[in-house]
């Protein structure tokens, strides 16, 4: 056996556990009845704002803190507490992708999140 | 249905534009067409003149769609929904270059601009690799044209999308907006209310964004190069020749997509608010996968020509570098990242052109290799069936596509195998092709890590492919993770940071060495161990020195950056060395070794900015309770106006707004607590319906560190705001007091007076006078709140306030029960202020300069290469 071969073995056997490593890192979407079954494990989940109650962030008391209601893919209402800012102009935002962990009995405590924006076409036909 | 005809609308423009798109596309099929013919037809000079004529008309043509492009955007017809989509009436006319890369479309067409350049480089080649090569490329140009063909072949599904289409035809909508039908404006007349365009993403509207973008799409595009010459070499079956012609272009290819990442690394630092210059993010992870392999290709093809070992990995990887810029398209562009990352482009319903465009570039090489032109048309014929099969069963079947991919790549190695057998050689270790070799796989090894990662909202559609065997699996093993196999909810890891430094630290290490040592052994063998060992010695006692000084002065705990920093340090002084002994001092010669250099400090530059990053804006001021107690979370500090702060050496204060539209800066002044140098930033921040806060941040540069800092929250002056907020009734007695607005307010006495004490005109009223005191952290006010009493009506109350404190006090006293019971009613007014981060980042000017010496060291290498490439 050639020393090249012996390197291609090696390396393909550590291809191999990059691979299964990036699976075992791997997080999951989740909806919120899941993550609260797993409550000490980080996870994602996609839900929906709900815009009926309110977005209560206060920059006095604490600019990193802000807290919302959101639906989960099941219909699953929860309060999501958010340890960011409030991104700006959250209030009108739809969709939502929280990375966090549930807390407690309801609440989601949430270390990042990701929003997604009504397109922009939308808004123009509003304001016109 | 009655023919509306439309007002002020520019058809003739439009027209032209597809007229020049539609010449595109069959110029580019006719060149492939015609070269392809060249190729197998050396004699003929006829297929090669027609090859070049037609090159020109498509050449013409694509600077045809972008000039008509550019005029459309110019002159603002935002009939077109590119127009109005990309840009503004107030958009200066330098970022209206930026339009180009907003939209899909148009950066389709920057593609095929580099494309076209390039290949309008290779026209003037006389060699017997133009028409190939070429041929090649002309293919690649055919399907980038098709993005922008937009016909339509059923309501659901039209085959490409074209730049020139109207805003109405996308958008009937705008026909029957509600303020037309208020105003009485009929729809032929709708130009009337589309006065401006929807603008350019903040974002873009920056000069890093001006030049990022057509240098990664230079980059991407002359990636086809390396990889169009492979082919030809297979299709010749002249398997190692192509390589000196194809070794400058590989090159140029790293340093110009190497180029490309690090602007758009820059970019992210300058303008961008997630605090660096590297986030892992898909869609830079997916330009840097392809400029990995490239690299490794690079080192592969060079020892080849040295050695002629490892033929069939220079072929896999100089292939691969331009299939994986495809995939790289593919990621970024059909949507499929959508939940897990913030700038890719949304799907445009061209994710099947892409994957047809992907899966034939593939197959391309594949065809190339046959030796009989029977087996050729045998396998495009497999090929042309199955995508057939796939467009009538209207989905994309992934297993049998990759069941035919596998066979493609299987078909590939045998018919190389045929022809060129494995190299049955006596090789070495102590030569310098098998630690090329290895550093080729170690790169290798650094894109699979990259590129699985990234790739896993892909993998979440492929297993779903199979999902009730991961299903099954998942109840036999009771593994959760075959669960999300099996619904296709797996997601990036939660810590992707820690998650990809976990791998790429030690990847980097093994880099780092490699570079340091490999040029010290001589190809094939290397005779004289002695020499060797005493130069790795050296090289070694040196910077084991300097790594323990520096380990020791700036205070690294972890082993890992002991151990990457070492690795840098030898790459340095190896390549330092290896210049002085190895090249004699020939610094023309010293492109590879110059790289090298750049590429350690870089190394060293993100260990110190990356790893000693510090942030200073930490929050103290708050106790957050036991379950918010992670003090990590907590980097961004409040300043309201005018009030000093704290931060670390520094005493900050935010001194107020100004607006220079479209930005907001915001001043904020820095003092050195112990120098008592002062300096004043301008984080500026885009405030837009569309976009929210754009935050761009401002940058104080020293030799040795930057204080970045950007604010992630300002008040929102879009929505008009209540001059006194949280309005609140206290019940208090003599004595007590209550917490508000970071104020203590003592609530001292209640006196009654006749209301004439105080003014004549509040003769018969009984006044009640409270008196509170307000203590600030340094100030005590004295409020004192009226409430007038006339024949027992409450006829009269004053507002008293403590205005530097911005609280409102109000005085109401209630009988309860016969007893009088103070109600206290306070409101606060919103001061304003500013949310900012503050981050020190050390030494990242190491980073910066390792750059510019690696790009050096490329354009050495380049100049060297073609030099040689004459001279012989």
């Amino acid at each position: 056996m050639k020393p090249s071969h012996i390197a291609i073995l090696v390396v393909i056997a550590v291809a191999i556990a990059i691979v299964v490593g990036t699976y075992g890192d791997a997080s999951t979407f989740k909806s919120f009845s899941e993550a609260a079954k797993d409550p000490n494990k980080e996870c994602y989940v996609k839900a929906e704002l709900v815009k009926e109650k309110e977005v209560v962030y206060d920059a006095m008391v604490d600019p990193e803190k802000f807290t919302f209601y959101a639906v989960d893919s099941q219909g699953e209402e929860r309060k999501v507490t958010c340890l960011q800012q409030k991104p700006f102009d959250f209030e009108r935002s739809e969709e939502v992708v929280v990375v966090g962990k549930v807390q407690g009995d309801n609440e989601f405590l949430a270390s990042s999140i990701q929003v997604k924006c009504p397109s922009k076409y939308e808004n123009e036909v509003e304001d016109i | 249905m009655e023919q509306i005809t439309f007002n002020s609308e520019h058809l003739l423009i439009g027209n032209l534009g597809n007229l020049f798109v539609l010449l595109s596309f069959a110029s580019a099929i006719l060149t492939a067409f015609f070269f392809w013919k060249a190729t197998n037809n050396d004699d003929s000079g006829f297929w090669k003149r027609a090859g070049d004529y037609s090159y020109w008309v498509h050449a013409v043509s694509v600077i045809g769609i972008i000039s008509t492009l550019f005029f459309i955007i110019y002159n603002h017809y935002f009939e077109y929904d590119y127009a109005w989509q990309h840009s503004s009436r107030a958009l200066p006319t330098h970022y209206m270059i930026s339009c180009f890369w907003e939209g899909q479309e148009g950066s389709f067409l920057l593609w095929m601009f580099w494309q076209a350049v390039l290949g309008g480089v290779l026209i003037f080649n006389r060699t017997k690799w133009k028409a190939p090569v070429l041929s090649v490329i002309m293919l690649s140009q055919v399907l980038l044209s098709t993005m922008l063909l937009g016909i339509e072949i059923s309501d659901a599904f039209t085959f490409g999308r074209s730049p020139f289409v109207l805003l109405r035809e996308v958008r009937p909508e705008i026909l029957s907006l509600p303020v037309m039908q208020m105003r009485g404006i009929p729809a032929a007349d709708y130009l009337k209310v589309i006065t401006d365009g929807t603008g350019l993403n903040p974002l873009l509207q920056n000069y890093w964004m001006v030049i990022h973008p057509p240098t990664l799409f230079f980059g991407f595009a002359s990636t086809i190069i390396p990889f169009a010459f492979a082919v030809a070499g297979l299709w010749r079956k002249e398997y190692t020749s192509w390589m000196r012609p194809a070794l400058p272009w590989t090159l140029m290819g790293v340093a110009v997509l190497g180029t490309g990442i690090i602007m758009g690394g820059i970019w992210a630092y300058e303008s961008l608010s997630f605090g660096g210059y590297w986030a892992w993010d898909p869609v830079e992870n997916a330009s840097l996968v392809p400029w990995l392999i490239l690299v490794a290709g690079l080192h592969v093809i060079v020892l080849n020509r040295a050695s002629g070992q490892s033929l069939m990995l220079t072929y896999l990887l100089l292939i691969a570098s331009f299939v994986l810029v495809l995939y790289a398209t593919f990621l970024t562009r059909s949507g499929v990242l959508g939940d897990t990352s913030v700038h890719s482009f949304t799907d445009l319903g061209l994710s099947r052109q892409l994957l047809v465009y992907l899966f034939l570039f593939m197959l391309v090489p594949v065809f190339a290799s046959f030796k009989r032109s029977r087996d050729r048309w045998l396998a495009l014929g497999v090929v042309v069936i199955i995508l057939v099969i796939n467009v009538i069963v209207g989905r994309f079947l992934f297993g049998v596509n990759v069941i035919l991919l596998l066979m493609g790549l299987i078909a590939l190695i045998r018919n190389f195998q045929k022809e060129l057998p494995l190299s049955k050689k006596e090789e070495s270790v102590y030569s310098r092709e098998f630690w090329m070799f290895i550093g080729a796989l170690i790169l290798i090894l650094s894109a699979v890590q990259v590129i699985s990662t990234t790739s896993i909202p892909v993998m979440n559609k492929i297993l779903m492919q199979a999902s009730s065997f991961w299903a099954w699996l998942a109840d036999a093993t009771s593994i959760e993770l075959f669960d999300s196999f099996a619904k296709g909810t797996l997601a990036p890891p939660n810590e992707p940071v820690a998650h990809y430094n976990k791998w790429q630290l030690p990847i980097s290490i093994v880099i780092a060495l490699l570079t340091g040592y490999g040029q010290f052994l001589r190809y094939r063998k290397t005779d004289d161990k002695r020499k060797l060992f005493s130069e790795i010695a050296s090289v070694a006692i040196i910077s084991v020195v300097l790594t323990a000084l520096v380990v020791w002065l700036a205070g690294f705990d972890q082993f890992l950056h002991w151990i990457l920093l070492f690795a840098a340090f030898y790459s340095i002084f190896g390549n330092i060395l290896y210049v002085i002994t190895g090249l004699r001092g020939k610094l023309n010669l010293a492109g590879g070794s110059v790289a090298h250099i750049g590429f350690a400090l870089m190394l060293i530059g993100v260990l110190f900015s990356g790893g000693k990053k510090e942030v200073i804006s930490i929050n103290t001021l708050y106790n957050y309770g036991e379950n918010f107690s992670d003090e990590e979370t907590r980097h961004n500090i409040l300043l309201y106006k005018n009030e000093p702060v704290i931060m670390q050496n520094y005493e900050v204060t935010y001194r107020g707004d100004s607006t220079k539209s479209p930005d907001n800066f915001y001043i904020v002044d820095y003092k050195h607590l112990e120098t008592g140098e002062t300096f004043t930033l301008y984080p500026n921040a885009q405030i837009s319906r569309e976009m929210g806060l754009t935050a761009n941040p401002d940058t104080r540069h020293y030799l040795t560190r930057d204080i970045f800092t950007h604010v992630s929250s300002v008040p929102n002056k879009l929505e008009p705001r209540e001059e006194w907020l949280s309005e609140k009734m206290h019940e208090m007695n003599i004595g007590d007091s209550i917490f508000v607005n970071r104020h203590l307010i003592i609530l001292d006495s209640v006196e009654q007076v006749e209301g004439t004490s105080i003014s004549a005109d509040l003769e018969g009223h009984s006044m009640q006078i409270a008196t509170l005191r307000v203590i600030g952290a340094d100030t005590v006010y004295i409020a004192k709140p009226l409430y007038g009493l006339k024949d027992g009506l409450s006829a009269y109350n004053v507002y008293s306030f403590a205005e530097k404190a911005s609280i409102r006090l109000n005085y109401f006293p209630k009988e309860v029960d016969g007893e009088i019971v103070h109600e206290i009613e306070t409101a606060i007014k919103p001061k304003d202020y500013i949310i900012m981060k503050a981050i020190v980042f050390p030494y990242i000017n190491v980073l910066w300069g390792g750059m510019i010496v690696m790009l050096v060291g490329f354009a050495l290498a380049i100049r060297q290469r073609m030099a040689h490439n004459k001279r012989s």
